[in-house]
């Protein structure tokens, strides 16, 4: 309902407290700590260092952010889609040594994680070791005792294309001896022996004919040897790789701890990151920051506490306190499509609320149908009771959850049952009832079918659509009241509605077959179009510029036009879905013979209707929301407010639970978590 | 000679000429779209997948002209009564030109917002790779586009729901 009162919070300190204040600021969750001023009258002052207690929480967050993903491969409890809160008292669990030993189980389960990365590395050497052994299974020679104080004896291939045994005729007119070992599909695996004086000669003949030489481990067994032991080893690494995956799903038993762990270094991150955004004198700490008035008392009785000076003011003119909406617990949900905007500006209007009960409306009216409305209510409001997600997606769910129930509403209104379901299924099993009164009732709703009467409903869309803009013209009159700018208002708004009035009483006249006098609907729009170009120019002294804003005026009138049909959307968008739903319905029933066919339609009726929901739902929330950025933000919305994002405790995996000294207090971050 | 073309351009022919095009037209200028945002999508998620989730609402964007089409075309051969079972009439001439003509909103609305609004949802994807916050922002303005096909499908729809 409104943007809530903000105070200015100034403390000073002794310097040992500062992590002490900080950390009850932070479990208020309803401070904003800025930067602090470093000019203090003359004097200019330095930050608070807390680099090295920033830098020990980076490193220990470093070996938990990574071991976290590891502990959670390994857990046997898989993370379910519902969120699971632990609930621990932080400074019990810090302080009984459960800290330490989860540092030291994140620590571990890195190690294991090298040392599986290792063992593969190492693994993976072995088997392309073994491998290319193979061939040289033949090979009764150690691998050492290749080469005599003559000879040298070369290991290597031949193309499959190299026929050996001709070669061998002509390497042995070389003075090469050639002993093939095993003729394999990529080649044929020789050994070659020549003198070593002759060693250049012989390598040129051999590459001339296509001979590549392999390199193997000189070692003092046979290849066969090597290729065994390098087996045995795989198989010892494998036995290790096995005992190391044990030693972590015993350590994933206490994931929970790491994660808890977690939470509390990602807290001391914040603390030490708030602590430098304070300004330090010799021995004091100077914090500044922002705190809802409603929740000024009880950071004073939480500061009281400390010895220190604090001081709660009201904002400079100057000042630019963050912006924290208050609204009722129906209008909250809806603070996160304004969120998708801009924040209102400090201290001006919070439209949230009437934004909501337009937003459930139209929303309601693209997206007309009973049953899609009432399963998307259902869906988000069991997402809710199942998953237990967090501040901004309960509040998404249950948006949509409350425009699921708008669309069941106007469904019902406007003849929408998962299209034309109930009729297109009695046209199949009992044609007489659908010209029953039921049938008629399901064709046509409790008012009429947008399919039938089209024109009746593009009527309806714009009726809301002047509603909308002309609410839009009606804060925008309040908040200029409310300014003192009451002149202003009744010159620049005022004449527009009498105008309205007159295209109103008009469209009354063209639909009662002109139960009002025709002059009076004229004459009212008369008085509106006169009033517009005589008050317009509000503010402005010389007569001429006056009147040239009063035609501005009525120039402007185009776009209330152009805002007003762009409302016809809502036919648009709610004609789009009721048409697919009932092509599917069609095309149900095309296939309705037999068993098998009763298969197939249930299929194409869940999957053509799931379908035609997705598509829909991302149209009609893209379109309501715009209809509220442009057409009705448009006609009074200052937006430039920074949203107030409190400093608090980390609670991604643990809440904590304190004596009972801390405050039950529901400001959430307004950015969504 | 003369036959034939009567034949070839019979009443009939010209409406399903109409459903063709507002189909084929519309699907055309959403392909591009979607498959424009695709693109940038893919250079996206190879550097962070964790974002898919709302570039994908991008992508979908420029899908629905695709679909005004398709709605469009359905309801052209609802009103010729070539669904549901019965006989298709037998429409003039005139009557066929009438739901040709209908079809032209959205077959070229759909056809040029589409893809202009697959060059602004694209924009977007470079929006959420560099300030992920502001992507809903850039969601609403990919949207104001659609404003025009929107309007286009109404103008179709209507001038079928009338014939």
């Amino acid at each position: 309902m409104s943007v809530s009162k903000m105070q200015r919070l100034t403390v000073f300190a002794f310097r040992e407290d500062a992590d002490r204040i900080v950390r009850r600021l932070m479990d208020l969750r309803c401070v904003d700590v800025r930067t602090a001023d470093p000019e203090r009258g003359a004097a200019v002052f330095p930050y608070l260092n807390a680099e090295e207690e920033l830098a020990r929480t980076e490193k220990r967050l470093a070996v938990i952010g990574e071991a976290l993903p590891v502990l959670a491969k390994y857990a046997t409890r898989k993370k379910g889609l519902a969120r699971r809160v632990l609930r621990v008292n932080r400074e019990a669990f810090a302080g009984d040594g459960r800290a330490d030993a989860a540092m030291e189980t994140a620590e571990r389960a890195l190690r294991c994680k090298e040392t599986l990365h290792a063992v593969l590395a190492e693994q993976s050497r072995l088997q392309a070791l073994a491998e290319s052994l193979v061939p040289w299974r033949g090979l009764d020679l150690p691998l050492n005792a290749l080469e005599t104080a003559k000879t040298v004896t070369s290991l290597g291939v031949f193309p499959p294309s190299v026929n050996v045994d001709e070669k061998v005729s002509a390497l042995g007119e070389a003075g090469i001896i050639v002993e093939s070992v095993a003729a394999e599909k990529d080649g044929v695996y020789c050994a070659v022996t020549y003198l070593r004086a002759e060693e250049a000669e012989a390598n040129r003949f051999l590459t001339e004919r296509g001979f590549l030489k392999t390199e193997l481990p000189r070692e003092e067994k046979t290849a066969e040897a090597v290729a065994a032991d390098a087996r045995s080893q795989w198989n010892e690494l494998q036995t290790r790789y096995r005992e190391t995956e044990e030693t972590l799903r015993d350590l994933a038993e206490k994931k929970d701890d790491v994660e808890i762990l977690s939470d509390i270094e990602q807290t001391n991150r914040t603390a030490a990151k708030l602590k430098q955004k304070l300004a330090q004198t010799g021995h004091c700490a100077i914090l500044d920051g922002w705190v809802p008035d409603s929740m000024k008392r009880q950071v004073g009785e939480a500061l009281e506490a400390f010895e220190c000076a604090y001081e709660l003011e009201d904002p400079a003119p100057g000042d630019e306190p963050p912006v924290l909406l208050h609204n009722n617990r129906f209008a909250a949900n809806f603070e996160w499509v304004i969120g998708m905007y801009a924040y209102p500006k400090y201290g001006t209007f919070d439209p949230t609320f009437i934004m909501s009960i337009f937003y459930f409306i139209i929303f309601g009216l693209m997206f007309a149908d009973f049953g899609y409305g009432l399963l998307l209510a259902i869906l988000c409001f069991a997402g809710i009771k199942l998953l237990n997600p967090r501040t901004g997606m309960r509040r998404m769910l249950m948006m949509f959850g409350f425009c699921g129930i708008s669309s069941a509403i106007m469904g019902a209104i406007f003849g929408g049952w998962f299209g034309d379901l109930p009729t297109a299924i009695m046209a199949q099993i009992a044609p007489n009832a659908v010209d029953s009164e039921a049938g008629h009732f399901f064709s046509g709703g409790l008012w009429f079918n947008p399919l039938d009467d089209p024109m009746m409903f593009l009527v309806v869309s714009l009726a809301v659509g002047a509603a909308h803009i002309i609410a839009g013209m009606a804060i925008k009159f309040v908040v200029l009241c409310r300014n003192g700018q009451a002149g202003e208002a009744v010159c620049t708004i005022l004449p527009y509605w009498v105008l309205f009035a007159g295209f109103g009483l008009l469209i009354v006249n063209v639909a009662a077959k002109g139960t009002i006098p025709s002059g009076v609907a004229a004459g009212v729009c008369i008085a509106g179009v006169v009033m517009i170009l005589l008050l317009n120019g509000y503010g402005q002294k010389n007569p001429f510029q006056r009147l040239i804003k009063g035609f501005g005026g009525l120039y402007g009138l185009i776009s209330y036009g152009s805002d007003l049909l762009s409302y016809s959307r809502i036919l648009a968008l709610g004609m789009v879905a009721g048409v697919i739903a009932k092509v599917i319905n069609m095309i149900t029933a095309l296939g309705t013979k037999g068993p098998i066919g009763f298969l197939v339609m249930l299929v194409i009726l869940v999957v053509g209707h799931g379908l035609n929901i997705a598509i829909n739902i991302l149209g009609t929330f893209v379109h309501a929301a715009r209809l509220q950025y442009i057409e009705f933000f448009g006609k009074f919305y200052e937006d430039g407010g920074e949203p107030f994002t409190p400093a608090m405790p980390t609670e991604e995996y643990s809440e904590n639970i304190t004596d009972g000294t801390q405050l039950n207090f529901d400001i959430q971050k307004q950015k969504g978590d | 000679m003369g036959e034939i073309w009567k034949e070839i351009f019979s009443g009939n022919n010209l409406a399903l000429l109409g459903a063709a095009l507002a189909t084929l037209l519309a699907g055309i200028g959403s392909a591009k779209g979607v498959n424009m945002v695709a693109k940038a999508t893919a250079g996206l998620i190879s550097e962070d997948p964790n974002k898919f989730g709302k570039a994908f609402l991008l992508q979908a964007l420029p899908m629905t002209q695709g679909i005004y089409g398709l709605v469009t075309s359905f309801m052209i051969i609802f009103k010729m009564g070539l669904l549901g079972g019965g006989a298709a009439q037998q429409l003039t001439v005139a009557q066929g030109a009438y739901f040709l003509v209908a079809s032209l909103p959205i077959a070229f609305g759909g056809l040029f917002s589409a893809i202009k609004q697959g060059e602004v949802a694209t924009a977007g994807i470079s929006v959420l790779a560099k300030r992920p916050e502001a992507t809903g922002k850039a969601i609403i303005s990919a949207s104001l586009v659609e404003t025009y096909a929107i309007f286009a499908v109404l103008v179709s729809l209507l001038l079928i729901l009338f014939a």
